[in-house]
């Protein structure tokens, strides 16, 4: 019908001729083959003419048609390359599957995302097959972030404590010192630090061994963590040395503590030592309270008071050990200078 | 006449399903609800015209978006949870395959698409956008949700020979 119609228009002056028949059959023949060459250029040729050759042009559904095609054809070449906010305002059966293949495509996008952003809620339930494969990748993807996440929270305890004691390592020991003190400056709160030393520590180790040396050390950790408050930094600082970094507490304070320890570590007996044998360790205690005139900064606060605390240990063990011993600050500056 | 007020919404209204409809349940046929709303906007534009009749069901959505949100979305404190749950609540009522295609939650600009929508897919081409209702809804669960209110337009639609709804949210002025 389409092709009679298109035969009258372009040769109106044949038509309904008796006369003629051959020629408008010919002639219908003819068109008909270009319309089908036009059509199907559209579906398999790369570069098809936009413009409708006039012998066709005359119908006016015919063109509108092509021109359709053309529309769908050239949207659906874009979402194929991946160009997804062509709009399309065709209208029917394929036009509209196209474009709800096009929401599809952009939601899978916004989805991504979503997941992108560790968003791992996201699921699909429309598009068959994928739907599956992309919900495994995201649970997958979940369970991996999970693992990780836990994975780096070991990495993290491990590289920050001490595996004999279980108490902070002297790296986390600085990372940690150095917040407190920055802290303490900033809001004027004073700090105090105790270093600890076990007596007699290499003598133990030489008569009983190292496996009894470390039993020792554990005894003490366990000695110390039972006792400090839960804002306290207990460290094992090195060797038989541990630290108890007290934020804000006067020297009074820390003083208090240091004795509580001490007790609690003579009442501490390390099995494999030979039996059970007294432990005893020698304290020195040191403070820092910012005045706005003695700024200095974090790191060489935390190594003065470290110096300062090391002094008055230096005293407890000069003086018998197993005793407690505060610095102050008459004590000469050529103690400091000596360490 | 007496013109006090009869049914001022509220969650009651919807009764207890489990209660009412033992052998039933809580699922009807889309053309049931399709024959009430077609039905009831044929008389409605009867009596107050298209632009009016088109008002009452943006409103309507409106309030049902409100309450659906305070009902079956509510709590969500993020984004994230809130547009999950709209997904996962209209896909497990039968509204429709919600697909958030973009969300610009700086500006407020939003754009969304329902596939399978309960108000028009499979409906004849009508050159016009029908999911007024919906409109209303998705701005009630936005504003609901965010405190701000939404102005929500259908850009595309079934009924335009989309085979898709698509809806564009931006703050009401």
């Amino acid at each position: 019908m389409l092709v009679h119609r298109i035969a009258y228009m372009s040769f109106p002056g044949h038509a309904g001729s008796v006369d003629t028949v051959d020629s408008k059959k010919m002639n219908t023949d003819y068109l008909l083959s270009k319309a089908l060459e036009l059509l199907t250029s559209v579906l398999d040729d790369a570069h098809p003419d936009e413009a409708v050759p006039p012998e066709l042009a005359a119908d006016g559904q015919f063109s509108q048609l092509y021109r359709k095609l053309f529309v769908i054809r050239s949207f659906f070449f874009d979402i194929s390359n991946g160009k997804l906010d062509t709009q399309l305002k065709e209208k029917g059966f394929c036009a509209g599957s196209l474009k709800n293949f096009q929401a599809d495509l952009r939601h899978l996008i916004w989805q991504t995302k979503c997941v992108a952003s560790n968003d791992f809620t996201q699921r699909v339930h429309f598009m068959g097959e994928f739907s599956d494969a992309f919900n495994s990748m995201v649970q997958q993807l979940q369970k991996s972030t999970t693992d990780l996440s836990r994975s780096r929270e070991e990495y993290r305890v491990l590289s920050e404590t001490d595996q004999l004691t279980g108490l902070l390592n002297r790296r986390a020991f600085f990372e940690m010192g150095r917040l407190v003190m920055e802290r303490a400056s900033v809001q004027h709160i004073p700090v105090s630090l105790i270093m600890i030393d076990i007596d007699f520590f290499k003598k133990m180790n030489d008569t009983w061994g190292h496996d009894a040396g470390d039993s020792v050390l554990k005894a003490v950790g366990e000695a110390l963590m039972s006792s400090v408050r839960k804002d306290d930094i207990t460290v094992r600082y090195g060797g038989e040395e541990f630290i108890c970094m007290m934020p804000g507490s006067s020297v009074s304070v820390a003083r208090m503590m240091a004795e509580r320890l001490r007790t609690a570590i003579t009442q501490t007996s390390a099995e494999s030592c030979g039996g059970e044998r007294c432990i005893t360790a020698s304290f020195g205690v040191a403070y820092y309270l910012y005045t706005g005139e003695n700024y200095v900064d974090s790191n060489t606060a935390l190594e003065t008071l470290i110096k300062k605390a090391d002094i008055a240990l230096y005293e407890a063990k000069k003086n018998g050990r197993n005793r407690v011993c505060v610095y102050e600050e008459k004590d000469t500056p050529e103690k400091m200078s000596l360490l | 006449m007496d013109n006090k007020r009869r049914f001022i919404f509220s969650w009651d209204l919807i009764g207890d399903i489990e209660l009412g409809r033992p052998n039933l349940g809580r699922t009807t046929s889309i053309e049931a609800y399709r024959l009430m709303q077609f039905t009831f906007r044929d008389v409605a534009e009867r009596h107050f015209g298209y632009e009016k009749t088109e008002q009452m069901f943006y409103e309507a959505g409106q309030l049902a978006g409100k309450e659906f949100y305070r009902h079956v979305v509510a709590p969500c404190s993020t984004w994230t949870e809130f547009t999950g749950k709209i997904c996962d609540a209209f896909r497990s009522m039968g509204i429709g395959i919600v697909r958030f295609e973009s969300t610009d939650t700086e500006n407020n600009v939003y754009t969304l698409s329902v596939a399978e929508d309960l108000d028009c897919s499979g409906l004849p081409e009508l050159d016009y956008e029908v999911c007024t209702y919906d409109e209303g809804f998705c701005s009630g669960l936005l504003e609901e949700f965010s405190g701000k209110p939404f102005k929500v337009k259908e850009t595309e639609c079934w009924c335009t020979g989309s085979r898709t709804c698509r809806f564009r949210a931006t703050p009401a002025v």
